[in-house]
Parts: structure tokens; C-alpha cells; sequence
């Protein structure tokens, strides 16, 4: 699966030279190096207007997007001919192509943004228990991230469907748990490599209880490599997500799912090719925009691996 | 070891003459792998459909139709008052040869009892091999059915049943009644190794069994000595591609001359290419949408009319059948034998049944459940596009529907055992005898767990029933199916939404294929023009 | 160093047993009945469903089912598939070698292209090929496969016909017995004139797809690393003996930038398999991937359960072997964990 991928390049890179970070740059720095990189802003501005979109779909989209026009099933878009009363066309049941797709966007963003937030939370949880217990502890959750990435990832999301049923809701909990072990791998290699550093030593010597010390003192400085992380997650779990949908197993119908508004139409990709084309398309656009936006944060947020 | 080495050689060598490039070789682009090949132990068209060239049955459905004709058996007496039918078993049939396995005799009567009573005797030596699963053979109620079956000589077997049934003959000319060879049986038992028995099939029909690869390939030999309609191709190869849209780009390049199921999306197109044919015919099937009669408010005759009338059943059958369907008012399709055509049908009249809805005393908006088929079945293209229409014109007269599916396995049991308010279904005809569609409204498919979806039983109804099934004159059953067909619609236990309409695409240069009622492919018959 | 690699085997112990422990769980809390789902309409009898049950040993106490699962896996035995009464690990080793063709073809495009794509962007930092290397890149990778998939069908099959739309080789034109399953190998072995040709030609389209993904990643893996040895100070120092540019990129620089490249291949085994899943979908290609998530729709469990078991023990065994290389080549990472 691409996400997964995307994943580990973005961990094996981090892992084996921890970074160094005593304070965390100040935003007027951090926008100085990121503006440098003109793919990143440009994937910015795109992603804002995806999220605009997102926010105001019901000020934007022309119509609801469960509203069939049954005058009107699979009329062509614009550029082929069609009428300006539907831009994209419309799909199999009449369905406005352009209010789905930017109704999807807000299911696409929130899928992505849910699933970054649980699995970070959960990574940051098992990371740093088990960086900081060690022992059994330690061997129990690496085990368990070892057997969850030992299972291709979307195996693994297609079985979880298959036990809890497929829904919205469930696409966010399978991909939680399936990229979950990424988040968990790398805050307890940065963890691990932060707790053998002076300061953590001496903190402890001054008697900081544990939980302090883990929360307050190394959660900040693993923190940067941890949202590159969770910001490439998003657009892993997103794809995830599309991929899921186009094997039905994703959002139920009517909800404007891309994946699902996708898998939907595939049987119209001879004689409508635009009902399939164009949510692909959005799904890319979108990916694009946060991967490009995700690097920008890299260079910005962790210098040593600047693009140069 | 070094014989059979050479044996294989050989083989290989006649098929590599078999496959030179006068050789004409028919490839049948498939939706996906058979189970297995023995059809008693499947219950599959895709199954039946790839293991049909290596056999025959007793009788047979005559290619396109549902009568049913000679087989191995060249005919047959029925005594006893329809309770004895003796075969008289076809002399000098061959089985084909396969690598490992050369027959030493011809058919007979020992092949017919092998195959009827590995499915019936629990103690039958190959009762259990494969998962001893015999679906159709327990589904056509034949345990309750046979008395027995017995060997007169060599080429004469005579069948007792415990009761006349009329519709013993087209169920034997299923493909679960398949003859199979007693001597490979034996053979294969000897050498310890009975489960190859249903993965490498020995049979007497049209094409001998070559080669199967799972999920790619399974390759046919004519059978050029066969009894019955002779092949006209050399070989037969159904190229398994499960992708409807691949299926179309590989016929267009020629890489197959025929595919199964074409998307309803692409028939405009294939229609107008003059480089392919497209058939059609009614398909034997329904596709319905059932109330439940045990749960209000679909408990009051009036409201299940009520919601006869709120769907727009054509807009349906335009926009998700793409045409290739029929509206339906009757549980049989218009082809069957016995239809009603006097039966009206209900209009689609949102307001009327609004009206109707409110005179019945239910109270909108009301809530309920649409269960919408997970699977594409022959009847139903999209469950799921279908119950998003239903949705939107459900709302129109004031209900809500939650649309709710489950796995193909769970959402069916689910059903049988009258869990949903209401839920789309549908069945596929057989054996072309009405019986097999009427029995689904019938008290005794109404318990818990039965085919009966509207879980409905109608006295008058099932008394109808259950006498047709002991006379013999058709005309006389036909009177009692129609009048059957007038209650039902009349109690509208459920909506009938469609009957489908089927299509075959082939290449120009096929020629000799008939399309059958029952969605069997069969290529004995069939040429290509070089 | 011999110690790392003994620890690293024996840690692969517990991941087997809780793998084991997670197929067989996970698929007992799937629903549906794996005997219900096998019946057409026509339903099926109790007492008929109790005894496939019995056959199953699915009346068998869960613990015991699991006990027995376990001894019967340490034996070889990974169950038989319900729905087409073949041994499950038979089963698997028929379609493995297709999936293995498509994701070593798969493999072998993308670090052909990807590693010199990546490395002359490195050399020539900030032209315009770099910055379109690497818009391709991110593109690459934001990419979902089934659409990538559907829309190179589109194009190369139908409109443009250059490749052929499924299958793995022209089957009216060629035959012979498969061999070792490997298509290409097949068809090298079977002496008909052309049938390589063809099974490359049948093999291109899917590998490509499938291929796109790793493609994106090598190129830019190679791109960063190679930057990164580009800055050493022994590369500056060749350079500056006025070893010929060539030289000193092509075989000192470009060998060890390869050693991350060489772990991102070796991590990408899940990836690809994943990956697999939705391009054999696609193309009808008659691998694992496919067959695995066919059994899950069919509740077809000693299947799953096999399937799952035999796909997760091939990336932990690559994984481990990858793991045991990357610490031959780079003596750091020992200490480091």
C-alpha cells in the first residue's frame, strides 16, 4: 500500500541518527525555512483550498450530495459537452459529481486527521512505555508492532473490516490500528535515544518522577520528527482509505466517499470515463498537496534532513 | 515411472499437434475459478459452467431450452403411476481419457448408481471425500424423494420413488444428477489419492479435460467420437478473467471469442461494433423486495399495496438495469410456462400511496429498515444503487429508510430467518418448472430459517401448491398457478421489482451458440468462421 | 556480530506465536458462518449444518481449536480451503510464483530506473530534471494504485492497444505445462518461438503499475543519500585528486548511498504486498494477493488463516534476512539497537 510506504521512508530515515533538538524554533524561523521550498507552499495553498472546501462544502457545493436528478443520470461534464447546470457531470443515479466531491473532501480530511490523532496518541502511549519500562513491557508492544507490520497493511485493514463491519467509523479504527505500529517504532527510538542523554540523567538524579519526565522533559524533544511523521500519516491513511472504499469496504453509501464514489462508478469507465476520472483525481490532488506540505515541515521542523 | 514419463511425453506431443495453427481453438472468457469439478458437491454456475464439457446426465435440457431430452439415458418408462421410471442406458459410450487415467470400459450402469449414491448413502465410500457437502442433491428434496435406485442389468436402472413427483425428470437433468466414471472412481481409490477424483474430471461429454490452472486457465480437447451434438473446435480454453471491463478489451483484441456477463454499461457500445455479436433473452429469475408479514406495519395487506405504488420501479429498471430488465408483477418471468399475463400491475403513485399509508393508520414519517443485496446477482445488478433510488423515493411518501447489509452469507441467513422489515432478494430458476419459483411463497418456506422471505402463508395459496406438484397434466397445473398468481398479487406480500433480461457477447466469427434460459454455456455446436 | 544476528532469529520466535495466536483469534470473530456462506438460495438443513460443523471440528472448544491449529502448522499442515477441498499451503504455492514474478518484475523496474534517475538528479542538484524527478516523485507516491491501475488500462490497452489487458500470456497461441510457475521461465523452457516475448508483454503493464510506487521511493531515496555521501569528505577528496567525475559518482559515491536504498527495498516487502493485492485485482493476475482477499469474502478461514500465516512469515523472513544483511554491511546499527 502506498501509505505504508510513504511511512517508511519517513521512519527508516529518522531511525538510525536520533535528532538533536534542545528548543523548538520559533514559528517566524520555522515559516522562514519552510517558505524556502516553493513545493511545499504550493502544496499549502493547495491544501487550504481542499480544506476550505471541506469547512463551507454546504456555502460551495451547488447542490446536496445525495440529491438525484433523474432527468439527468450520468450527464457529461462541461468539457464534453455537457450543460453548465452540472460542471462534472453527474453519476449513475444523477447525483451532482461537483457537490460529492467537495462534500467527499470533508470525509477524506476527516478520515486523515482522525486517524493521525488516534494513532499518534496510541504511538506516543506505547512509544514512551515502552521505551521507558523496557523489559517486558517492551517486549510486549514490540511484538505486537512486529505482527501488525508483518501482515500487508491492507490485508490486515480488509480483516479488521471484515470483523467489525464496514463503516465510516470502522475504515478510521482498521487504518488506526494498521498504521499505528509506525508511530509506536519511532517515538520509542526517539525516546530511547533521548533517555540515555545527560539531561535525562539528570533530571532524574534531581528525582523527577517518571511520568513527568516522559511527558514533559523527552516528549518535546521527539516531538519533531514524530509530526513529520503524523503529517505524511494523514495522507497514508487517506489513500488507505480510498483503497478500502474501492473494495466496498469503506463508508457506507450515501456518504460522498472518494474511494467509494470510485469503486461505484468502475463499471462506467468505458462509456462515462469522467464518473471514475475525476474522484481519482481528487484523491491524488489532495495526497499531493499534504505530502508536499509534510516535506515542507521536515525541512523546517528538523534540519539535518533538509532537502539541501 | 519411466512408462508413465513416456505416456506424458506423448500426451504432450498430441497436444502440441492438437494446438498447431490449423487448429481451432475456441477460448471462453469466464468470471472466475470453479470450486472444483464435480457439480454435486458445487453450487455455482461458474463451477457448473467449467466442468460441463467433460459430462453428461441422464437426461438433458436440449441446448437453449428448458425440455428436457435424452441423455445417457435414450428413454425412459414410467410405470407405477409415476412411481417407477426405468432408463434404458445409451450402449458403446466412452469415457475420456485424461493423463493419468485411460479408461478400459464404456458407460454404464454402475457409473449411474456410483453417482446417485455417493450422494445419498452416508456409507458410500466417496460419500465424504471433498467435504461431503451435497447441496443441490438435498435441496431438491431427493433423501425424502427416492425409494430406490436399482441395477436391472448392465444397461437398465430403475428409480422407485415414495411418491409421484412431476418434476423428478427436470431435476435429474440438473447438473447435481452429473454421470460420472465408477471405474476412475475405483481406480483413483486403489491409489489412495479419491479427492483427485473431483479436481481432474472423467466424464463422457462433448470436450476431455486437459489442464486447469486456478484463477488463469482451464484447457478442453474435443471429444471427436462423442454420442451427441458433436464440437466443431479443436479446443476449448475458458480464459478465467473476473473483471467484466478486462473480459470486453480481450474479446475486442480477439484474445477471446466469448465472454460472460457483460456490464449493462458497455452493451450501447458492443452493440455497434460490427466486429462483435450481442444476444439477448429474458432471464429465468426475480428479482423482488420483501415486507415482513409478521411485523407491523406490513402486517396490514394495505400497506404492503401502499408500498407497491411508492417506487418508481422504472426509473430502476432505466437507470441501474440500464435496460436489460423487465418490470415484474408476477413471481415467474413472462417465459415460464403457466405466467398470468391478466394480473395488473401496481402504478407507481406516490400519492395515492401516501393516501393509502395514512387511511391504514400508520403515522409518518416512519423508520424502517432496507436490507440491500451485498453481491451482484443475475437478477440484480446493483443492490446497492437500487436501494439508494428506493431511499430517495421512499422519502417522497413520508418514510425513512436506513439502508443495512451484511456479508452475502450472513445478510441471506439473516433473512430466512425473518430478522429484516424489509430486504431485496431474488431467485434463479432451476429447472424451468414453475414449481421451483412457487414454492418460495409456500407455508412450508415460511418456518424460521426457510426460503419464504415474506415469511406469508396463505391457505388458499398453499393448498394450490402442494396439489400441483401430483398432477401430470401441465394445463391443469397451469390453471392452479395462475390463480395462485392472483392472490399473490392481491395480498402483495412482497414488490416485485424485475426479471433481467441476459446477454451473450461474442465475436462475429462465433457461430452455432444458443443461449439458454437456465445461463448455461455450452459449446458443442458452436464453429468459428476462419 | 554473530550474537545479533542469533538474538535477531530468536526474537522472530514470539512474533511467529503471537501471529499465530492473532490469525486464528481474528478470524473466529469474523462473521458469517463458513459453512452458510458456501449455500447458494436454496438454505441448508440443521442437522446437515451440525455435521459440516462436526467435520470442521468447529464444535470443538475454541482452546482446543487453537491447540490444534498450532500442532498442526508445526507439522506443515496449513488446513484445507473450504471452498475448493485443496490443501491450503498446495494452494499457495501454485499462485505464489505469480505474485513473486510480479513484484520481483516490479521491483527490478523500479531500482533500474529509480536508482540512476536518483542519482543524476542528486549530481545535477536544482536543474529543472531534479525538480521534475522530483515533482514525478511525490506524484508517484501520492498515488492510488487502483485508480493508476484502471487508468494505464485505459490508456495503453484500450485506446492505445500497445499492451495486453490481463492475463499473463496469449493463451490461444501458446501452451505447455506449467513448469516451475514462473511464466517467464515457463516459457524460455517450453521452445515455443515467441512465448518469452509474449509473457514479458503480458508481464510489463502490471509490473509497471505495481512498480510505480517503490519506483517513486528509490529515486528519492537515492536522491537524499546520495546528496548526503556527495558532502563526505573522502568523495571531496577524490574529487579533488581529479578522479574523472564519473568514476568518482558511479562507483564511490552511488555504492554507499545504496546501503539505505538497499533497507528501504527490503522494508518494502509488506508495501509491495499490499500492493499486490489491488494490482492483481486489477489486472487479473492469478496471485496470492487476490486469492487471499477472495477467501476473506468467502469466509473461506483454513484458507485465510493459512494464507494469512504463509504471507506474514515471507515478510518477516525478509525482514530478518534484511535486517541480518543491512548489519553485514554496516557494523554501526548493531550498537545502535
Amino acid at each position: 500500500m502506498p501509505g505504508k510506504d510513504g511511512a517508511d521512508l519517513a521512519s527508516t530515515t529518522a531511525l538510525p541518527e536520533p535528532l538533536v533538538f534542545a528548543q523548538p524554533p520559533d514559528f517566524a524561523a520555522f515559516w522562514s525555512i519552510f517558505r524556502e521550498n516553493r513545493g511545499a507552499v504550493f502544496g499549502l495553498i493547495v491544501l487550504s483550498l481542499v480544506v476550505l472546501c471541506a469547512i463551507f462544502a454546504s456555502f460551495i457545493a451547488p447542490y446536496s450530495p445525495v440529491e438525484q436528478f433523474r432527468d439527468a443520470i450520468r450527464a457529461p461534464p462541461v468539457w464534453a459537452g455537457g450543460a453548465w447546470k452540472f460542471v462534472f457531470g453527474t453519476d449513475g443515479l444523477g447525483r451532482d459529481i461537483l457537490s460529492r466531491l467537495i462534500y467527499g473532501a470533508r470525509i477524506s480530511l476527516f478520515i486523515g486527521l482522525s486517524v493521525m490523532g488516534l494513532s499518534s496518541l496510541i504511538g506516543v502511549a506505547l512509544g514512551l512505555s515502552a521505551a521507558y519500562f523496557g523489559g517486558g513491557v517492551d517486549i510486549a508492544i514490540s511484538r505486537l508492532t512486529d505482527v501488525i507490520w508483518a501482515l500487508p497493511s491492507l490485508v490486515l485493514a480488509i480483516l479488521i473490516i471484515a470483523i467489525i463491519g464496514p463503516s465510516l467509523f470502522n475504515t478510521i479504527i482498521a487504518i488506526t490500528i494498521v498504521y499505528m505500529p509506525s508511530f509506536v517504532r519511532l517515538m520509542r527510538a526517539s525516546a530511547m535515544a533521548e533517555l540515555s542523554k545527560d539531561y535525562v540523567t539528570a533530571a532524574r538524579a534531581v528525582g523527577v518522577g517518571p511520568l513527568r519526565l516522559m511527558l514533559s522533559t523527552v516528549l518535546p524533544n521527539c516531538l519533531a520528527p514524530y509530526i513529520v511523521q503524523a503529517a505524511i500519516g494523514v495522507s497514508s491513511a487517506i489513500l488507505e482509505a480510498a483503497g478500502l472504499g474501492f473494495l466496498g469496504l469503506g463508508a457506507q453509501p450515501p456518504t460522498p466517499e472518494w474511494g467509494a464514489m470510485l469503486a461505484d462508478a468502475r463499471e462506467f469507465i468505458r462509456s462515462d470515463p469522467w464518473i471514475v476520472t475525476l474522484p481519482g483525481l481528487a484523491i491524488v490532488v489532495t495526497v499531493i498537496a499534504i505530502n508536499l506540505t509534510g516535506d515542507g515541515l521536515r525541512d523546517a521542523l528538523d534540519p539535518k534532513m533538509r532537502r539541501s | 515411472m519411466k512408462s508413465s514419463k513416456i505416456a506424458m511425453c506423448g500426451f504432450t506431443a498430441a497436444l502440441l499437434v492438437s494446438t498447431a495453427a490449423s487448429a481451432k481453438t475456441l477460448v471462453y472468457c469466464s468470471e472466475g475459478s470453479p470450486e472444483n469439478f464435480t457439480p454435486a458437491i458445487n453450487d455455482t454456475g461458474t463451477s457448473f459452467d467449467a466442468a460441463r464439457p467433460a459430462y453428461d446426465q441422464l437426461v438433458e435440457f436440449k441446448r437453449g431450452t428448458t425440455e428436457v431430452g435424452p441423455g445417457l439415458a435414450e428413454r425412459w418408462d414410467v410405470t407405477d403411476g409415476g412411481k417407477t421410471i426405468a432408463f434404458h442406458l445409451r450402449k458403446g459410450v466412452k469415457f475420456n481419457a485424461t493423463k493419468d487415467f485411460v479408461p478400459t470400459r464404456d458407460f454404464n450402469a454402475d457409473d449411474v448408481l456410483f453417482s446417485i449414491n455417493r450422494q445419498w448413502k452416508p456409507d458410500h465410500p466417496y460419500h465424504k471425500i471433498s467435504g461431503g457437502k451435497y447441496d443441490y442433491f438435498n435441496d431438491m428434496d431427493m433423501p425424502n424423494l427416492l425409494d430406490s435406485i436399482e441395477k436391472k442389468d448392465d444397461y437398465t436402472i430403475v428409480m422407485k420413488l415414495k411418491e409421484p413427483n412431476i418434476t423428478i425428470l427436470a431435476d435429474l437433468a440438473m447438473d447435481f444428477a452429473t454421470i460420472q466414471s465408477a471405474e476412475y472412481a475405483d481406480y483413483l481409490m486403489k491409489k489412495g489419492t479419491p479427492e483427485q477424483f473431483d479436481q481432474i474430471p472423467v466424464g463422457t461429454g462433448p470436450f476431455a479435460f486437459v489442464a486447469y490452472q486456478k484463477d488463469a486457465v482451464i484447457r478442453y480437447r474435443a471429444n471427436k467420437n462423442y454420442w451427441g451434438e458433436k464440437p466443431l473446435v479443436d479446443d476449448l480454453v475458458f480464459a478465467i478473467t473476473p473483471d467484466p471491463t478486462a473480459r470486453y478489451a480481450k474479446l475486442k483484441t480477439g484474445e477471446c471469442h466469448f465472454m460472460i456477463a457483460p456490464r449493462p454499461a458497455d452493451l450501447p457500445e458492443m452493440q455497434k461494433d460490427p466486429t462483435l455479436k450481442v444476444i439477448s433473452q429474458p432471464g429465468l429469475n426475480v428479482a423482488y423486495w420483501a415486507f415482513n408479514n409478521l411485523k407491523p406495519p406490513f402486517d396490514k395487506k394495505e400497506v404492503r399495496q401502499a408500498f407497491n405504488m411508492a417506487i418508481d420501479r422504472d426509473a430502476i429498471i432505466r437507470d441501474v438495469y440500464l435496460g436489460a430488465g423487465t418490470k415484474a408483477k408476477n413471481l415467474i418471468p413472462p417465459t415460464l410456462w403457466s405466467y398470468n399475463d391478466k394480473v395488473p400491475d401496481y402504478p407507481y403513485d406516490p400519492e395515492k400511496a401516501k393516501a393509502m399509508l395514512a387511511e391504514a393508520g400508520v403515522k409518518t414519517p416512519l423508520d424502517i429498515d432496507l436490507w440491500y443485496q451485498p453481491v451482484q446477482r443475475p437478477y440484480n445488478p446493483n443492490g446497492k444503487r437500487i436501494a439508494e433510488m428506493m431511499q430517495a423515493d421512499l422519502a417522497k411518501i413520508g418514510v425513512n429508510a436506513k439502508l443495512v447489509t451484511y456479508e452475502w452469507g450472513e445478510y441471506r441467513k439473516r433473512l430466512q430467518d425473518g430478522e429484516p422489515i424489509t430486504a431485496q432478494m431474488g431467485w434463479t430458476g432451476d429447472n424451468g418448472d414453475p414449481d421451483n419459483f412457487f414454492f418460495l411463497r409456500g407455508c412450508a418456506a415460511a418456518r424460521i430459517g426457510g426460503q419464504n422471505i415474506p415469511k406469508w402463508c396463505n391457505k388458499e395459496y398453499d393448498e394450490m401448491l402442494v396439489k400441483a406438484r401430483t398432477l401430470s397434466d401441465q394445463n391443469e397445473r397451469a390453471k392452479l398457478y395462475q390463480k395462485m398468481q392472483e392472490i399473490e398479487h392481491e395480498e402483495a406480500p412482497d414488490m416485485k421489482l424485475a426479471h433481467s433480461i441476459v446477454y451473450e457477447t461474442m465475436r462475429a466469427e462465433v457461430s452455432g451458440f444458443k443461449q439458454s434460459p437456465l445461463g448455461r454455456h455450452e459449446f458443442q455446436g458452436v464453429d468459428l468462421k476462419q | 556480530m554473530f550474537r545479533y544476528i542469533l538474538r535477531r532469529i530468536v526474537l522472530t520466535v514470539p512474533t511467529f506465536v503471537a501471529l499465530m495466536f492473532i490469525t486464528f483469534v481474528a478470524i473466529r470473530l469474523v462473521p458469517g458462518d463458513p459453512v452458510e456462506v458456501r449455500v447458494g438460495e436454496h438454505g441448508i438443513s440443521p442437522e446437515r449444518l451440525a455435521m459440516f460443523r462436526r467435520q470442521l471440528g468447529l464444535d470443538q472448544p475454541v482452546w482446543k481449536q487453537f491447540l490444534d491449529y498450532v500442532w498442526r502448522l508445526l507439522h506443515g499442515d496449513f488446513g484445507t480451503s473450504l471452498s475448493t477441498s485443496n490443501p491450503v499451503l498446495r494452494e499457495f504455492l501454485t499462485l505464489f510464483p505469480a505474485t513473486l514474478e510480479l513484484s520481483f518484475a516490479a521491483m527490478l523496474i523500479a531500482v533500474i530506473i529509480g536508482v540512476p534517475a536518483g542519482a543524476i538528479a542528486a549530481v545535477k542538484r536544482g536543474s529543472a530534471y531534479d525538480h521534475i524527478l522530483m515533482a514525478a516523485s511525490v506524484t508517484g507516491f501520492s498515488m492510488p494504485i487502483f485508480w493508476w491501475g484502471l487508468l494505464l488500462i485505459m490508456l495503453f490497452s484500450e485506446r492505445w492497444g500497445l499492451t495486453p489487458v490481463s492475463g499473463r500470456i496469449d493463451l490461444i497461441k501458446y501452451y505447455f505445462e506449467p513448469v516451475t510457475g514462473f511464466m517467464l521461465i515457463d516459457a524460455a523452457l517450453s521452445d515455443q518461438k515467441g512465448a518469452l516475448l509474449d509473457a514479458l508483454h503480458h508481464l510489463a503493464l502490471p509490473a509497471f503499475v505495481l512498480g510505480t510506487l517503490p519506483l517513486a521511493v528509490i529515486a528519492r531515496m537515492t536522491r537524499s543519500s546520495m546528496l548526503e555521501v556527495l558532502n563526505e569528505d573522502y568523495i571531496r577528496a577524490a574529487r579533488a585528486k581529479g578522479l574523472s567525475p564519473f568514476r568518482v559518482v558511479g562507483l564511490h559515491a552511488l555504492r554507499n548511498a545504496m546501503i539505505p536504498v538497499v533497507t528501504v527495498i527490503g522494508l518494502s516487502v509488506g508495501a509491495l504486498l499490499s500492493g499486490a493485492v489491488l494490482t492483481e485485482t486489477i489486472f487479473s493476475w492469478p496471485g496470492v494477493g487476490k486469492w487471499l482477499i477472495e477467501s476473506i469474502f468467502r469466509r473461506d478461514y483454513p484458507a485465510l488463516q493459512g494464507g494469512v500465516m504463509l504471507i506474514s512469515s515471507v515478510v518477516i523472513l525478509v525482514s530478518l534476512a534484511v535486517d541480518i544483511l543491512y548489519s553485514v554491511i554496516n557494523p554501526r546499527i548493531r550498537h545502535a539497537r
